[in-house]
């Protein structure tokens, strides 16, 4: 860590030097230990030893930001260089500012040290767990690892932020598999701060290790209608983030374009949905503790009992639209659980699907959302009636935002976040 | 550009494995004005250096962040390492490659850098010309993106060489709002493989087709959606492409393959009409470079192209060299990385179907009711060979004609059913390769196609 301090303060001191009086840095060095399997067995074992420099400067309101692997005294005085001539020609622009000094921190999480043989000893154990009770999926890749990173960020207003993190990151590939025949790909993981318990019990990997064995089966569904969709918790999110994109993000209010611009307070979706970002949550693996801005994280609730909270309001988009910049640039979703269970809401359903996960792009400012249903089943009278192919879901994400049936009482948390099974309604339901 | 530090640590490779030891590179430059207001304008450059180990049938693989002859040494201690812990605990049938030329790949041009300053000083021209004649709009945005990379590589049995892979893009995004005041947004990438000054020394050449641009969207914010279901389309050669990527290309990459892709059973089977076929192109097709040339692959074997699709019958697979020796294949130089800390994975280059002989024109005039779908943003592929992809601007065809302009809409199908409906290829090539495929690593790859009609799954409402 002095290493890193020491370059920071170099930096420091040589931008000081060069008359820059607005500045912020981050000096960072990591080890990344991977373990990877193809096709049931293992293949590689990889160690990344990586190292980063970035500077941004502000110069009479113009803004530059540089970035570099060379941490050497010859590397370090270049990214300097390049930093202070990189804003020449931007424009200048009030709003580019850094964050006011929030004094020195110091923030330890997660589990330090790589431990290859148990992380070994763990994926053989999964392996071993999946083929045992889910003879029909294949397991294509597996990438397991080891992260330790330390960061040093400094800025010119006297913030000085260390943190030490550790974690371990597991990652899935799998399909159902029966002969030639086999299903689309599935995902699973999570994020670990600790390897105290078997890898099939965390995150969804259980729950989608079923569901591809499942989904071997399919049918086309031969019409399209307006129906109910059960999204899964990894489902839900995806759908979650698409609203925040086209709708919340910094780029869409800067513009002008996002169609929630001037509806903080206002309610915009169900009452049933509360959602925030909570990078300070225990249940978050190594969140965030300090934004890119420089501010000190906070949790930020985004819509509560349907209502318009926030926006991802970043400091330059703050003092550009004169709106509050909220502290927190870490994505870590926690959606507040229902009181119905799951099996309820999937006997509310009268023809609809439940859907793991959607192929689609990313809707736009529209919030139009159009693409392929991925490991989906269909629904009627109220039962899982079996697994479809080739079905397409279309809609707009404000619509169905506001048309929320069910929140489910269960959760699913993967050390990123935790998010219950949500029902939407007014989903158009395209088959073959 | 890499000072050549490596050449002498050949002495330092285990006798008993394959090993490659690569120094890498990735310059990145990036400006971002939106509505003038600038948002982004950076650069970065990361360079290291890595070793990759095959061993006892598992591979050992490490890297550094630093391009000295300390971190060469380090790093091969360490993917030997990595090897000798995974073949320690777990067996794998060693496979023995087949042998690959040992040659010296030539440098194949140059990186040169811009000054922020300029790449500034474009982006501005060209959002001042979008603001001044085309008041329509509701938002704008300008983009300068440059990603470009620097191998050089020594192999224990294979091909050493130097490749340079600049490329550089603008992108313009313009927004304007349709009727009942919902967005309407059109983008596009000018630019491609090689320098700033060859690309955009004059700015001013992109002003026509921004102004096509903007004719289009405001067609679009007239559009409508089109009508959900099973259509009879013509997919314009960027969508060709697109589908030659991502429905086919992803499906028939070796370690996909292995996993149960559905290009598994049907090799040497017809998988499309015979009036399609697809290659992977390395470094030139039709007599001029593609555009993202490949010379040498990161496990060094030589690039050559690699048919896949040839006349509707599957013919062949992408490997590494390590997939290659389990199929009794040749590698082509299909195993790429993206950064010094990314071990070389199965990608894909220039993956194009090939034109065929029909005009553009008599394929619309061709179809009663149906659409012609020309522009994308995005698409992804699963093992089943299902495919979608995002269209971002089309038109209606009624009776042989061209008619109203689409809203944003996906496409969908299963690839292997889809390519037999094909009933005419136009006799031109479009090609892209503004963007990053997604596989474990990003990678930059090009795409191309001819304009092609077929029977299709569209979304709509």
């Amino acid at each position: 860590m002095q290493k890193l301090l020491n370059t920071a303060d170099t930096v420091r001191r040589r931008l000081t030097r060069a008359g820059i009086d607005q500045f912020a840095c981050t000096a960072a060095e990591s080890e990344l230990n991977e373990l990877n399997t193809e096709n049931g067995e293992f293949s590689l074992l990889r160690t990344v030893f990586d190292q980063d420099l970035s500077v941004t400067v502000i110069m009479n309101g113009k803004k530059g930001s540089v970035h570099g692997s060379d941490l050497s005294a010859e590397g370090v005085a270049k990214l300097c260089d390049d930093a202070v001539s990189s804003p020449q020609n931007a424009p200048e622009d009030a709003a580019n500012a850094i964050a006011p000094g929030e004094g020195r921190r110091r923030f330890v999480s997660g589990c330090p040290d790589a431990d290859n043989p148990a992380l070994y000893d763990r994926l053989r154990e999964l392996k071993e767990a999946a083929a045992a009770r889910y003879p029909l999926v294949h397991i294509m890749t597996v990438n397991a690892s080891h992260s330790k990173e330390r960061r040093v960020y400094l800025n010119s207003n006297g913030s000085v932020f260390e943190s030490e993190n550790g974690w371990y990151d597991i990652s899935l590939e799998f399909t159902g598999k029966n002969g030639d025949r086999v299903t689309g790909f599935f995902y699973s993981g999570c994020k670990l701060d600790s390897l105290d318990r078997p890898l099939i019990e965390c995150g969804d990997i259980a729950m989608n290790l079923k569901a591809a064995q499942e989904s071997l089966n399919t049918v086309s569904l031969p019409e399209t209608f307006t129906g109910r969709v059960i999204m899964t918790p990894g489902c839900a999110g995806q759908f979650i983030y698409m609203m925040i994109s086209s709708y919340l993000d910094k780029s869409v209010i800067l513009d002008g374009t996002s169609p929630w611009l001037d509806r903080i307070g206002e309610k915009v979706a169900s009452e049933s949905l509360s959602l925030s970002l909570e990078p300070l949550n225990e249940k978050t693996v190594c969140g965030e503790r300090y934004t890119y801005d420089g501010f000190i994280t906070e949790n930020v609730p985004l819509i509560e009992n349907g209502v318009l909270k926030n926006q991802m309001i970043d400091l330059y988009t703050a003092g550009k639209t004169g709106r509050k910049a909220i502290k927190c640039t870490d994505w870590s979703l926690y959606v507040r659980p229902g009181k119905t269970p799951y099996d309820e809401i999937v006997r509310s359903v009268d023809k609809g699907l439940l859907v793991g996960g959607f192929s689609g792009g990313e809707p736009g400012t529209s919030g139009d959302f159009s693409g392929v249903a991925k490991n989906a089943f269909y629904i009627e009278n109220g039962k899982i009636a079996g697994a479809v192919n080739e079905v397409m879901i279309n809609g707009r994400l404000a619509d169905i935002f506001g048309s929320v049936t069910g929140v489910s009482s269960e959760t699913l948390c993967d050390g990123t976040g935790e998010i219950p099974w949500i029902a939407f309604d007014g989903i158009v339901i395209s088959g073959k | 550009m890499l000072d050549d530090i490596l050449e002498g640590k050949q002495a330092l490779f285990g006798n008993d494995a394959v090993t490659v030891l690569r120094g890498h590179e990735n310059r990145t430059r990036r400006v971002s004005l939106l509505n003038g207001d600038l948002v982004t304008n950076t650069r970065a450059e990361n360079r290291g250096v890595n070793a990759y180990v095959y061993r006892n049938g598992v591979y050992g693989f490490a890297s550094a962040a630093e391009y000295t002859s300390a971190a060469a040494e380090k790093v091969l201690r360490a993917a030997s390492d990595n090897a000798a812990f995974l073949s320690a605990r777990a067996s794998r049938e060693t496979k023995t490659f087949c042998p690959v030329p040992r040659k010296s790949i030539p440098l194949n041009g140059r990186i040169s850098d811009t000054a922020q300053a300029r790449l500034i000083e474009t982006c501005k021209t060209v959002d001042a010309y979008i603001r001044e004649r085309h008041p329509f709009l509701t938002s704008r945005s300008v983009t300068y993106s440059e990603d470009s990379q620097d191998r050089m590589l020594y192999t224990s049995d294979a091909c050493s060489g130097h490749a340079v892979t600049p490329r550089c893009y603008i992108y313009v995004s313009l927004s304007a709002e349709t009727g009942d005041g919902t967005p309407a947004e059109l983008f596009k990438a000018f630019g491609g493989f090689g320098s700033f000054d060859e690309n955009f020394g004059d700015p001013s050449v992109l002003f026509p087709e921004i102004d096509r641009l903007a004719d289009c969207l405001k067609q679009k914010q007239a559009g409508v959606y089109p009508k959900a279901g099973m259509h009879t389309v013509i997919l314009s050669g960027e969508l060709a492409g697109m589908l030659a990527h991502e429905a086919v290309g992803h499906t028939v990459e070796a370690d996909l393959v292995l996993g149960g892709s559905v290009a598994g059973p049907n090799l040497n089977k017809r998988v499309a009409s015979e009036m399609i076929s697809l290659t992977d192109f390395a470094h030139t097709a039709f007599g001029k470079p593609v555009p993202l040339p490949v010379y040498i692959d990161d496990e060094g074997v030589a690039a050559e192209d690699a048919d896949l699709i040839r006349d509707g019958i599957l013919v062949g697979y992408m490997h590494s060299r390590e997939s290659a020796a389990r199929f009794g294949a040749a590698p082509r130089g299909n195993a790429r990385a993206w950064a010094y800390k990314d071990e070389p994975l199965i990608r894909m280059r220039n993956t194009c179907i090939l034109p065929g002989k029909d005009s553009l024109k008599d394929m619309i005039a061709g179809i009663d009711q149906g659409y012609y779908l020309i522009s994308t943003n995005n698409g992804q592929a699963d093992l089943t060979g299902e495919f979608m992809f995002g269209v971002t601007m089309g038109y209606e065809i009624s009776h042989g004609q061209l008619g109203r302009a689409l809203l944003d809409t996906t496409v969908s199908g299963i690839a292997f059913e889809m390519l037999k409906t094909v009933d005419a290829v136009s006799d031109r090539i479009t090609w892209e390769s503004s963007g990053f495929c997604g596989k474990k690593q990003i990678i930059p790859v090009g795409l191309g196609g001819p304009d092609i009609r077929c029977r299709i799954m569209v979304g709509g409402r």
